[in-house]
C-alpha cells in the first residue's frame, strides 16, 4: 500500500478529507430522479466502512479499490459535511488498510439513524465507475 | 380508476379523468371564448401529471374548437348541433378511458420493474456489497412483493437492499416529502419527513404501512392542491 508521506496511521480525520466507498450494486442503489444513492447504502449495524483519503490524491485512492478488486461505483463524502449532519466519522485502521475509517451515528452508536442516513445520501458525491 | 363526476351540457364539460384529476372546460357561446380549469386532487409525481394534463388539454381544445365553431354556425336548438355535441361528448369520454388505461398500464409497468428488482435482490449472495452483508431470506422478498402488489397501492415506490437483511422502500415525490419503510421478516419500520417535521415508528403492521402511504399521498397533495397548468 502506497502511503502519503504526511499520513500518520490513526490520525484524526480533518474536515477537508474525503471518505470513499465502493457501491457494488450501484445501479440498484441509485435514485435516478435525484442523481444520488438511496440512504439504504448507509444501513450497517457495524458502522459504515469507508477509506479515508489520508492526504492521498484521488487517483491513489482509486488505485486502492482497483487493486483490492472492488467493483461498481465509487462514491465519496466530505468529512466536514458528515459532521454538519451530525454523523460521526472516525479513523479505524484495519489489517487490510491503514486508511480504513467508519461513519457512525454518534460516539456511542454505530448504526446511523434514518434521518442522518437521508442527509448523508444528499451529500454523497459520485466519483466514477471502478473498472 | 373510477369515474366519479361527469357532467356535460352544450357549453360545459366537467370530467374527472382519473382519481386525482378533474378538468372543467367551458365555452361562452356569446363571445366564443373558452376557459379551462385543471384541478389535481392527488399527485404522486408532478411530471406524470403534467404529461397527463397535456394530453387532456389537447382533447379539451379539440372539444372547444368544435363547439366554438358549431355555436357560430348552428342554432342551439338545431338537432344537428345536439347530435354533434353528443358525438363530441363520446369522443372526450373515450379519451378519458384511454388516459385512465394508460395510467393503469404505467402502474403495472412500475410494479413489474419493482418485482424484478426484488427478484434480483433475492438472488444476491453473501457479501453482495463487498463489505460482508448477508444474503436475503426468500420470505422477506415474498413479503415485499406482497406489500407492493397490494390492490390499494397504486403508487409504486423505489426499492433498495440493505446490509442488515432488510429491504428499504422509498417514496420521494419531491425534496420536501420523504417516506421510507425498512421491511424486515418480522417487522416494518417507518421514517417520514414532511419538510422539517420527522416521524419515526419502530414497529408497524403491513396494513398500517399501507395506511401511512395513503396519508402521505394526501399530505403531499394538500401542499399542491389547486395547481394549475
Amino acid at each position: 500500500m502506497q502511503k502519503s508521506k504526511n499520513f500518520e496511521k490513526n490520525s484524526p480525520l480533518i474536515d477537508s478529507e474525503y471518505l470513499y466507498r465502493a457501491v457494488f450494486y450501484g445501479k440498484i442503489f441509485w435514485k435516478k430522479r435525484y442523481s444520488r444513492p438511496s440512504s439504504a447504502i448507509f444501513i450497517d449495524p457495524n458502522g459504515f466502512s469507508v477509506e479515508r483519503d489520508g492526504d492521498r490524491n484521488e487517483d491513489k485512492v482509486i488505485d486502492y479499490f482497483v487493486v483490492n478488486n472492488y467493483r461498481g461505483y465509487l462514491i465519496k463524502l466530505n468529512v466536514g459535511s458528515c459532521r454538519q449532519v451530525n454523523a460521526y466519522p472516525l479513523p479505524k485502521p484495519s489489517r487490510n488498510s491503514d486508511y480504513h475509517s467508519e461513519i457512525h451515528d454518534s460516539e456511542n452508536q454505530m448504526l446511523i439513524s434514518d434521518d442522518k442516513r437521508e442527509e448523508l445520501s444528499k451529500i454523497t458525491e459520485e466519483v466514477g465507475h471502478i473498472k | 380508476m373510477e369515474e366519479t363526476n361527469k357532467n356535460i351540457d352544450n357549453t360545459d364539460l366537467s370530467i374527472k379523468v382519473a382519481d386525482n384529476i378533474t378538468v372543467k372546460s367551458s365555452v361562452a357561446i356569446d363571445s366564443g371564448s373558452a376557459t379551462d380549469t385543471y384541478q389535481i386532487d392527488n399527485a404522486d409525481t408532478e411530471i406524470d401529471y403534467v404529461k397527463e394534463l397535456v394530453q387532456v388539454k389537447e382533447k379539451q381544445r379539440i372539444f372547444e374548437e368544435k363547439l366554438g365553431f358549431l355555436t357560430k354556425k348552428q342554432n342551439t336548438t338545431d338537432s344537428f348541433f345536439m347530435d354533434e355535441i353528443e358525438s363530441l361528448k363520446q369522443e372526450v369520454l373515450t379519451s378519458k378511458i384511454n388516459l385512465n388505461k394508460s395510467k393503469i398500464d404505467e402502474i403495472q409497468i412500475l410494479l413489474q420493474e419493482n418485482i424484478k428488482t426484488l427478484t434480483e435482490i433475492g438472488e444476491l449472495e453473501d457479501n453482495w456489497n463487498q463489505y460482508g452483508a448477508s444474503k436475503f431470506e426468500p420470505e422477506l422478498i415474498l413479503k415485499c412483493i406482497r406489500f407492493i402488489s397490494e390492490v390499494d397501492l397504486d403508487y409504486q415506490p423505489e426499492i433498495f437492499p440493505s446490509a442488515r437483511q432488510s429491504v428499504q422502500i422509498e417514496f420521494e415525490p419531491d425534496e420536501n416529502h420523504y417516506l421510507e419503510f425498512e421491511i424486515f421478516i418480522d417487522r416494518i419500520k417507518l421514517y417520514k419527513r414532511i419538510e422539517t417535521t420527522k416521524t419515526f415508528l419502530e414497529n408497524i403492521t403491513e396494513s398500517d404501512a399501507i395506511a401511512e402511504i395513503k396519508k402521505f399521498r394526501k399530505e403531499f397533495t394538500s401542499n399542491r392542491f389547486g395547481i394549475s397548468i
